[in-house]
């Protein structure tokens, strides 16, 4: 069998390559490798993550700016109770957000910075849980395992990006988030933050990190579900929340449609 | 109480339940120093299966009335009882499903959305209620076919004639299949033979089980009405004082001139 266990000083080199379809069939063996060796191994997964998240990013925004050249703009409910001047002002407003900033850019930027500090927050919370249980802990392996854990959501956008060519469509409502659709509760769209990044790719991070918790910290499985559960859930309702400002003001809604 | 019954045309069967009953109802507005009372003071209850015409001059109150109806504006007091709902007491999210769910609402100016085509118009609020797209625009389909513009339903807005951009937006009013359908002025920006037809319309919805609410000033609604109200300075007069008020208005005016 090939030998795929780095040497001490690659961060980013050919047998780490390796290890990124690994990971999908032999888990295992990756934390196996990722316990003896102590290094900084999270650089390739996150990088590979970045690229899937601006893909994504690149394919929703074409998408976006197709649909808005179409006139099938994400209109807010009621738009036909606007006046035809109300509609006029918003559809004015509507084009300013259509320009590469806000399509691209910002976006991307959303993105990258939601992943880097999704995988520091994790990581760091897993590293204290884990310690507070009694493990192990070492926050290089929580970060380590972290960043391969979170590789089926690469397998994830891939998948999106292919579904929105394919079908010419945004992915509206993407995990559970269909169940909690509700366009004016704030409660709805809260959970329907929540709801959306719950879907099978998920499960199989969960899975992944999990194992690699147990296998770098030597402790129960018990243990490492308690604390994969607490780390991941609080770093879910912490997105959710700030899902739910971006809603709530980076929106374009009128506040007073009519006359109230 | 002065109610839509008083003036009834037609027998009123007593065992039916008000579709809306209106208790006491004010709207205020504050405009500069004075507080200016749109309606001031209505009592009126409406049965389903209804078409009622409301008719008043210029200011009289009668598109507050229809808007607080429609749950686009809320009363300053009173009580808006539809269905045995009390919508003055609602939250705006239950306004909201109240306009999705109970009222279709037709507007003078139309409203259609420029960027769309008559079809995509006609399916819009069906994307709120969760529906395919696919049954979107079949629903919308058949809707276009029932007010007579099925040929039509790839034309933009601009590329209607008023009429037909009504017919459009009634359509649409249609769409979630609501209990009550409210007009405000529907014929008012339309030339008389393309009013006519709306009228025929609106009777038809009518004629279809639907409870209609239309506020003109086109006298020949009447002729489809089952019943009739009338607001002077927002209140609800009979058609006498309704008349009387009016040749005082057009006496004064003459001597005026």
């Amino acid at each position: 069998m090939q030998d795929i266990t780095p040497s001490p000083n690659q961060t980013l080199s050919s047998p780490l390559i390796k290890w990124i379809p690994s990971i999908f069939y032999r888990p295992r063996r990756i934390f196996e490798n990722l316990t003896n060796s102590k290094r900084r191994y999270w650089l390739a997964p996150m990088l590979v993550l970045m690229v899937t998240i601006l893909g994504n990013v690149l394919v929703s925004g074409w998408l976006k700016q197709q649909i808005a050249t179409m006139g099938q703009d994400s209109l807010p409910a009621d738009f036909q109770y606007y006046s035809p001047e109300q509609q006029t002002q918003y559809m004015q407003a509507m084009q300013v957000t259509q320009g590469p900033v806000f399509v691209y850019i910002l976006p991307a930027l959303a993105a990258l910075s939601g992943l880097w500090l999704s995988w520091l927050a994790i990581g760091g919370l897993l590293y204290l849980t884990t310690t507070l249980f009694g493990g192990r802990g070492d926050m290089l392996i929580s970060l380590n395992v972290t960043a391969w854990a979170g590789l089926p959501m690469a397998l994830r956008d891939i998948i999106r990006i292919v579904a929105m060519l394919v079908s010419k469509q945004l992915i509206s409502h993407p995990g559970l988030s269909g169940f909690a659709y509700t366009p004016d509760s704030n409660s709805s769209i809260f959970w329907g933050q929540v709801l959306s990044q719950i879907d099978i790719y998920l499960i199989w991070v969960v899975f992944l990190i999990v194992l690699g918790l147990r296998l770098t910290s030597n402790i129960s499985l018990g243990k490492a579900i308690s604390c994969v559960a607490i780390s991941v859930l609080s770093v879910f309702l912490i997105r959710a929340l700030i899902g739910l400002a971006v809603a709530k003001f980076g929106g374009l809604n009128v506040v007073r449609p009519f006359f109230f | 109480m002065l109610s839509a019954h008083s003036f009834s045309k037609s027998s009123m069967t007593n065992r039916d339940r008000p579709i809306i009953s209106i208790n006491g109802l004010h709207k205020d507005f504050i405009m500069g120093d004075q507080i200016v009372h749109a309606i001031a003071g209505v009592d009126l209850t409406i049965m389903p299966n209804t078409l009622t015409v409301i008719m008043g001059p210029s200011g009289s109150g009668k598109s507050t009335l229809l808007y607080l109806l429609g749950g686009l504006d809320r009363p300053s007091s009173g009580d808006i009882i539809v269905n045995d709902r009390a919508i003055h007491t609602l939250d705006e999210n239950q306004l909201a499903k109240y306009r999705r769910q109970t009222v279709g609402f037709i507007f003078q100016s139309f409203n259609l959305i420029p960027t769309m085509d008559a079809l995509q118009n006609v399916a819009f609020p069906m994307r709120f209620a969760r529906i395919k797209t696919k049954q979107r625009n079949q629903q919308a389909s058949e809707l276009l076919k029932r007010v007579g513009l099925d040929d039509r339903a790839h034309h933009r807005p601009t590329e209607l004639s008023g009429g037909q951009q009504q017919r459009v937006a009634i359509a649409r009013a249609l769409v979630n299949n609501p209990q009550i359908i409210l007009a405000d002025e529907p014929t008012g920006n339309l030339d008389t033979a393309s009013g006519g037809s709306i009228m025929h319309l609106l009777s038809d919805l009518h004629r279809s089980g639907k409870t209609v609410i239309v506020v003109t000033h086109d006298s020949r609604m009447n002729r489809f009405a089952t019943h009739q109200v009338y607001l002077l300075d927002g209140k609800t007069v009979t058609e006498e004082e309704y008349i009387s008020a009016s040749v005082l208005e057009l006496t004064s005016e003459s001597q005026t001139n």
